[in-house]
């Protein structure tokens, strides 16, 4: 069953901190409509789309309304989700692992520029007991940094290693709205903006849409388009009230892991995946991702800084670019262009498997693992 | 593809406010219900997706990271859909898909909405409009359903009176549901003096604020084998999207008229293939179709292919869709009776299910072996469409 489904077309648009000649719809249109030409599929011969729409990023009630026509939607067989957009990637790979239909589209996006976004975190806290503390997304991601620093005691410099790593690859990525390189000492001299977080180890909040186009084996062999397959899958919640532990160890990235490891038989995850793109929020939280995707044991993510056998992030990672709701299913697009070889300047040698990582909710409650495949 | 059943169904009563429970709270009860009728326990969930429409109805944002814990889905995979009114069907499609891929044998749909705390539903869902163009009229929920029953009316012919039966069959049928928010009859002549909303909808055409939680436990055909109780088999799954611009759907450029349900029609037709049905007045025993307002039942009826365009109320005249008559329509009550947003159309799914596991109570269809479900979301756009059947 999983060598069935392959991403065929890929399409980024952006990322900038405020793209201001065309609307949400317009850069929705741009990226859907270059992701089928990428996969040299007519619109009218695409089954199904999948969105990944929120409305509270997007600023509007059932935000998908406005957006399932310009992904492509119209008399289509549209399913919109709305927890991540890699979640909405998930979706339409069950369904066509189903056996219903040959081809999905799938996208997701962010207009930060015109969302608030830490007021939306702070309103997804429940009314009686978390939203009155004040929290937001920066504040929980700020906690679990602080709880994995201590558990582990990571020197700082770990977590700078990381920022000027992703920095120096976001400077070959067009995509990138970050592309100036920073020094260690650059980033541990940037203001505290929630502790432990220095202001270069947080990310943007960018505008931009990703599309990605996928299909079922016969159907992806016809448009004879470079094939990413989609090998392993795995996608898990944590609680909602998470114990300190938990936060540094997440159950959910494991479990994630897990399931998408072994429906993809990787076994040894540092020697068989050539490229991780990671959900950085911070560098803290790429150091927890080397762990709980078993490229090195608990609390050694600081030694394997700059291993040697992984690439992580080529694309940058988020530290780069951020277009929130979307940026788990732009690592998604991102590992289809390394096993593709059609990364550019960002490019890996010889990756034959990537794996992406998505994460959403306070803490990253919730994460999805994809390990894509590129042709022997 | 792998066949997948419903195997339990679980709902709460619908009412306009439950002061005793969270909203995690609500949806664990539903919850309960279903894995006790599907005779399984919680750890036996693999997966779960969560049926949330609007955030701002329920008043949190991304309120799937909240219920996550009431649903037992710690470490488990989850995701949440929403495509407003019809979020209910395409959760449950989406969890469909979950079992037919192979990658799971049991996985849960559920979910809840508690409307009658939303304050004006109406001031938020203004919101689904265009900022620009559509949202100052302004737009809401209501009006926008009104405009199709005059376009309705002009097309063939129908008046208020045949709304009207819509709501009196609905309402009749509701006094048989123990779920039912309305359980209160009313007559023609009560429904055609009631309060008129945006004319031509009156307050006994239009649906209530609703507070309530539904789930479902759908299981491979391996695992629903080793249960004793009924199925409900999903033999036919379809969506289809809409235009956003209702505009877009009128005038010489329009490839569909808003009197009519073309795409939802379109939806149906997809499931039907899918369930090989070719002659729905003959093939389906009963139908829960999605309907808010009386109106939108008519042009429903015709959309499943039950009746020619423009007959359903000519048929209502005549007693057809009753409970007792050949091939009822909601006899739940339908949505006229209840509308917890967010799970409305899971409520159909659930109702259609109960039907062919002959579990509906009072409200069974002698005979019901083959069920159809529908939804409708965002403004007349998303329409899904699920066929079930009995062994």
């Amino acid at each position: 069953m999983s060598d069935r489904v392959a991403v065929v077309g890929v399409s980024q648009v952006g990322y900038a901190s405020a793209i201001t000649d065309r609307n949400l719809e317009e850069l929705i249109f741009e990226a859907a409509s270059g992701a089928l030409a990428d996969a040299r599929l007519a619109w009218r011969e695409l089954d199904a789309v999948v969105i990944g729409a929120s409305d509270l990023v997007d600023g509007r009630v059932i935000s998908s309304m406005v957006t399932a026509g310009p992904a492509g939607g119209y008399m289509k067989d549209l399913l919109a989700v709305a927890s991540s957009a890699e979640h909405a990637f998930v979706l339409a790979y069950l369904r066509l692992a189903a056996g219903v239909g040959d081809t999905a589209l799938v996208a997701g996006w962010s207009k930060c520029s015109e969302a608030p976004i830490p007021q939306v975190e702070q309103l997804s806290l429940d009314p009686f007991y978390r939203r009155h503390v004040g929290m937001d997304g920066l504040v929980a991601a700020a906690l679990q940094a602080a709880a994995y620093r201590d558990r582990y005691r990571v020197p700082e410099d770990a977590a700078a290693r990381v920022v000027v790593k992703n920095r120096a690859n976001g400077t070959r990525n067009p995509h990138a709205e970050r592309r100036q390189r920073v020094t260690a000492d650059d980033v541990l001299a940037s203001p505290l903006v929630a502790w432990p977080l220095k202001a270069l180890e947080t990310p943007p909040l960018s505008d931009g849409a990703c599309a990605l186009v996928l299909a079922r084996s016969e159907r992806a062999g016809a448009l004879r388009r470079p094939a990413a397959w989609v090998r392993g899958l795995g996608w898990a919640s944590d609680t909602y009230w998470r114990e300190p532990e938990d936060l540094v160890n997440s159950r959910a990235l494991a479990a994630a892991a897990e399931r998408a490891y072994r429906m993809a038989g990787v076994q040894a995850p540092r020697r068989e995946i050539g490229v991780a793109e990671v959900y950085d929020v911070t560098p803290y939280h790429e150091l927890m991702a080397y762990e709980g995707l078993g490229f090195c044991g608990p609390g050694e993510g600081a030694r394997f800084v700059g291993d040697g056998q992984v690439s992580v992030n080529p694309s940058g990672g988020l530290l780069c670019a951020n277009p929130f709701f979307a940026s788990g299913l732009v690592r998604v697009a991102e590992a289809v262009l390394q096993v593709t070889g059609r990364a550019g300047g960002r490019q890996v040698e010889g990756v034959r498997r990537a794996v992406a990582h998505g994460a959403s909710g306070l803490a990253g409650q919730a994460h999805t693992v994809v390990v894509l495949e590129g042709e022997a | 593809m792998r066949r997948v059943a419903i195997v339990g169904v679980g709902q709460t009563e619908h009412r306009f406010r439950r002061d005793d429970v969270t909203y995690p709270e609500l949806a664990r009860e539903a919850v309960a219900v279903a894995l006790e009728h599907a005779g399984l326990e919680v750890g036996a969930i693999e997966a779960a997706v969560l049926a949330l429409a609007p955030d701002a109805l329920m008043g949190v944002a991304h309120a799937e990271r909240w219920v996550a814990d009431a649903l037992g889905v710690a470490g488990k995979p989850f995701m949440r859909v929403n495509t407003g009114g019809s979020t209910g069907i395409t959760t449950a499609h989406a969890a469909f898909y979950h079992v037919a891929s192979g990658m799971f044998d049991c996985v849960l749909a559920a979910g809840a909405d508690r409307v009658g705390e939303s304050g004006d539903a109406q001031l938020v869902l203004n919101t689904m409009w265009d900022v620009l163009y559509e949202r100052p009229f302004p737009l809401n929920a209501i009006n926008m359903l009104a405009l199709q029953a005059v376009r309705y009316m002009a097309k063939y012919g129908t008046t208020e009176y045949h709304m009207a039966l819509a709501a009196v069959k609905n309402r009749r049928h509701a006094l048989k549901n123990p779920h039912a928010h309305l359980r209160k009859e009313v007559t023609v002549e009560e429904v055609l003096a009631s309060r008129v909303i945006c004319w031509p909808i009156k307050l006994f055409d239009a649906c209530p604020q609703s507070t309530g939680g539904c789930a479902l436990v759908l299981c491979s055909e391996e695992l629903a084998r080793r249960l004793p109780g009924p199925k409900a088999w999903i033999d036919g799954v379809g969506n289809c999207a809409e235009t956003y611009f209702m505009g877009d759907r009128m005038g010489p450029a329009a490839e569909h008229d808003h009197a009519d349900a073309d795409a939802l029609a379109e939806a149906i037709a997809r499931a039907y293939r899918q369930a090989g049905i070719q002659d729905p007045r003959r093939e389906i025993d009963v139908a829960e179709l999605y309907a808010p307002f009386s109106n939108i039942e008519l042009h429903a009826i015709e959309a499943a292919r039950l009746c020619d365009k423009g007959q359903a109320g000519w048929l209502l005249e005549k007693g057809e869709f009753h409970l007792g008559r050949r091939q009822p329509v909601n006899p739940s009550g339908g949505v006229l009776c209840a509308n917890p947003i967010a799970v409305t159309a899971m409520v159909r799914v659930a109702e259609a299910a109960l039907q062919v596991m002959g579990h509906a109570g009072e409200r069974q269809v002698d005979g019901a072996r083959t069920a159809l479900a529908t939804g409708i979301g965002g403004d007349h756009q998303f329409y899904g469409a699920m066929v079930l059947r009995a062994e």
